[in-house]
């Protein structure tokens, strides 16, 4: 049975009197690269801050390895890396002092530095300042301090925020290989569904502070129940026949259009135009690509 | 305990050096020339020369520089944090919220006792370049410089707490420069200068030549307005950096 790793229950948090995260249940099993999905302003930072127990949750649990945050936040701390938003450190030191001050607080042996500088292929700047550094490469020498403790688990809070293409694709391989390499579990976060959908086995989708799915990338396409496409000469007045009918249909262009029907609901419909004289020369089912499903997921009913 | 020491050389890793060096050597080189002028004044009669020039010396340094100086390091060492968003890597790693606040109070206080250093060896270096220095009672120039450490401490835990408080660089210095300014006009007063925290520094480092223990101090303002102060803005400091939301 595969252990997990973050779970949180009934998770909120309220600023003043709005609720900025409510009721999220975030379940990440070992070993899955969990993509943290929603629009902006939607919540994802603010969990992730409970998570790392840099703000308080106004109710609701925590648990990371099975231990209560609150109770073992430096136990837990240790196992975990993290980046959150933009990355921090210090401007006026070097990469590798950067990464030398926070290897003495972590307790983690000085060769360490020089692997994780070679794992985000820093090694050539290591001894330049890094406010001289370009913005990916700060990301990089953020990944690299959050990678210096060995981390179990890797949270990462839109990593590919601010990199331009090639940095970002750089950054997608990066994080897919962890897992396999190095056996960690990573929680990241991104408003851009394309980007979860290349590296995540697993999504939790937040909207508004709430969690409206989670579960694997593939149940996610389960989710979308495909439409049927009726094509029919004369669409309109087919369409106010069906309508007259009790089913609930629309006209577009390309012909009327109706929720998921079970075989004999299409066989019915079939026969009935028929009978009352119209041409059907398609029928035919369509399925939502992810992105539909996502925007369908998140702006459903988008006020509160 | 470990988190503490760790920290402490982490914080001492990050100061910037040069930076911090000039700075702590504008005040005491200043206080010197003022103190290298006052040798040219009438000293008077009943006063050792040696006394003379501590006071001249002394005077602009303590009211103004020291206590000023004292609220731009505590700005300077909380300064990356705010600008490169630095606190929330302190806060998530494994050590203790407490151990943050402990050693950033450490090392403004080692700052502020290096400038006390620095102060007295500049003295040391008029006095000697001036050819009085065998006549200094060393006793009641440590003492001062020892008091006015000790009678600086509400305001570095006062100035810290406003560091972390404010993102900006610019506001906690302004509140403590405002704060020093009424020196002038309470370091004269009898009634409100033993109370006001920013006058604490200058009342402690008048040189008193009678044998008064390690401390120039007033036990009652020792105890309610230096010891009492600390501990209020020290805890306050410290429950507030503990407890607050890091983002
Ligand atoms: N310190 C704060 N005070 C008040 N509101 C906040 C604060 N931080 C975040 N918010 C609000 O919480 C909501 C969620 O923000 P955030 O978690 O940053 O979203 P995301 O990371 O998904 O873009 C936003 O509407 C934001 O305005
Ligand atoms: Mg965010």
């Amino acid at each position: 049975m595969t252990k997990t790793v973050v779970q949180t229950t009934q998770l909120t948090r309220r600023y003043g009197k709005t609720t900025v995260v409510q009721n999220v249940n975030l379940n990440i099993k070992q070993g899955e690269i969990y993509g943290f999905l929603g629009p902006n302003g939607a919540g994802k930072t603010t969990t992730i801050r409970m998570l790392l127990g840099l703000i308080r949750p106004s109710e609701g649990e925590i648990q990371l390895f099975g231990k209560d945050l609150h109770k073992e936040r430096k136990s837990i701390l240790k196992r975990v890396g993290s980046l959150v938003e933009s990355p921090s450190y210090y401007g006026h030191l070097t990469g590798k002092e950067n990464l030398e001050v926070a290897r003495r607080i972590l307790g983690v042996p000085s060769k360490r530095v020089d692997e994780v500088l070679e794992m985000v292929r820093l090694t050539q700047a290591a001894h330049k300042k890094v406010k001289q550094y370009s913005l990916g490469m700060k990301q990089r020498l953020g990944i690299a301090t959050a990678l210096l403790g060995k981390p179990e688990l890797l949270i990462l809070d839109e990593p590919t925020n601010g990199l331009d293409p090639s940095g970002i694709q750089e950054m997608r391989e990066f994080i897919k290989e962890l897992p396999r390499e190095h056996g960690m579990s990573v929680l990241v976060s991104s408003h851009l569904l394309s980007e979860i959908e290349q590296m995540a086995t697993q999504v939790g989708i937040i909207r508004n502070g709430k969690m409206i799915f989670q579960g694997s990338i593939t149940s996610l396409q389960e989710q979308s129940r495909p439409r049927m496409r009726f094509g029919v000469g004369d669409a309109n007045v087919a369409a106010q026949l069906l309508a007259s009918e009790g089913l609930s249909v629309s006209v577009e262009e390309d012909g009327i259009w109706t929720e998921s029907l079970s075989q004999q609901e299409t066989a019915h419909i079939v026969e009935h135009l028929v009978t009352h004289r119209f041409s059907v020369y398609r029928v035919e089912e369509v399925k939502q690509s992810l992105e539909e499903i996502f925007l369908g997921l998140t702006e459903e009913g988008e006020t509160p | 305990m470990r988190d503490f020491f760790v920290l402490l050389c982490a914080e001492w890793k990050k100061l910037q050096k040069g930076l911090i060096l000039s700075l702590l050597l504008i005040g005491p080189i200043l206080s010197t020339l003022v103190g290298l002028t006052s040798l040219s004044m009438d000293i008077p009669a009943d006063m050792p020369k040696w006394i003379f020039v501590y006071q001249m010396t002394m005077n602009n340094y303590a009211w103004l520089f020291y206590p000023i100086m004292t609220g731009v390091f505590a700005a300077l060492i909380c300064r990356n944090e705010h600008t490169q968003g630095a606190w929330k890597l302190l806060f998530t790693w494994p050590i203790s919220r407490s151990s943050v606040w402990l050693s950033k109070a450490t090392i403004l206080m080692i700052l502020t006792a290096l400038s006390q250093l620095l102060f007295l060896g500049m003295y040391y270096l008029l006095a000697i370049t001036q050819g009085f220095a065998e006549n200094i009672e060393a006793t009641v120039v440590w003492r001062s410089a020892f008091s006015g450490w000790i009678a600086v401490l509400p305001v570095v835990a006062l100035q810290l707490w406003v560091s972390h408080l404010w993102k900006s660089f610019g506001v906690p210095l302004v509140i403590n420069i405002l704060l020093s300014i009424p020196n002038i006009f309470t370091a004269q007063s009898e009634q409100f200068s033993p109370w006001y925290p920013w006058s604490q520094p200058y009342s402690a480092m008048i040189p008193e030549p009678t044998e008064s223990g390690i401390l120039s101090i007033e036990p009652m303002t020792l105890w309610v307005v230096i010891f009492g102060g600390f501990l209020l803005a020290f805890g306050g400091g410290w429950l507030h950096t503990t407890r607050r939301d890091w983002t």
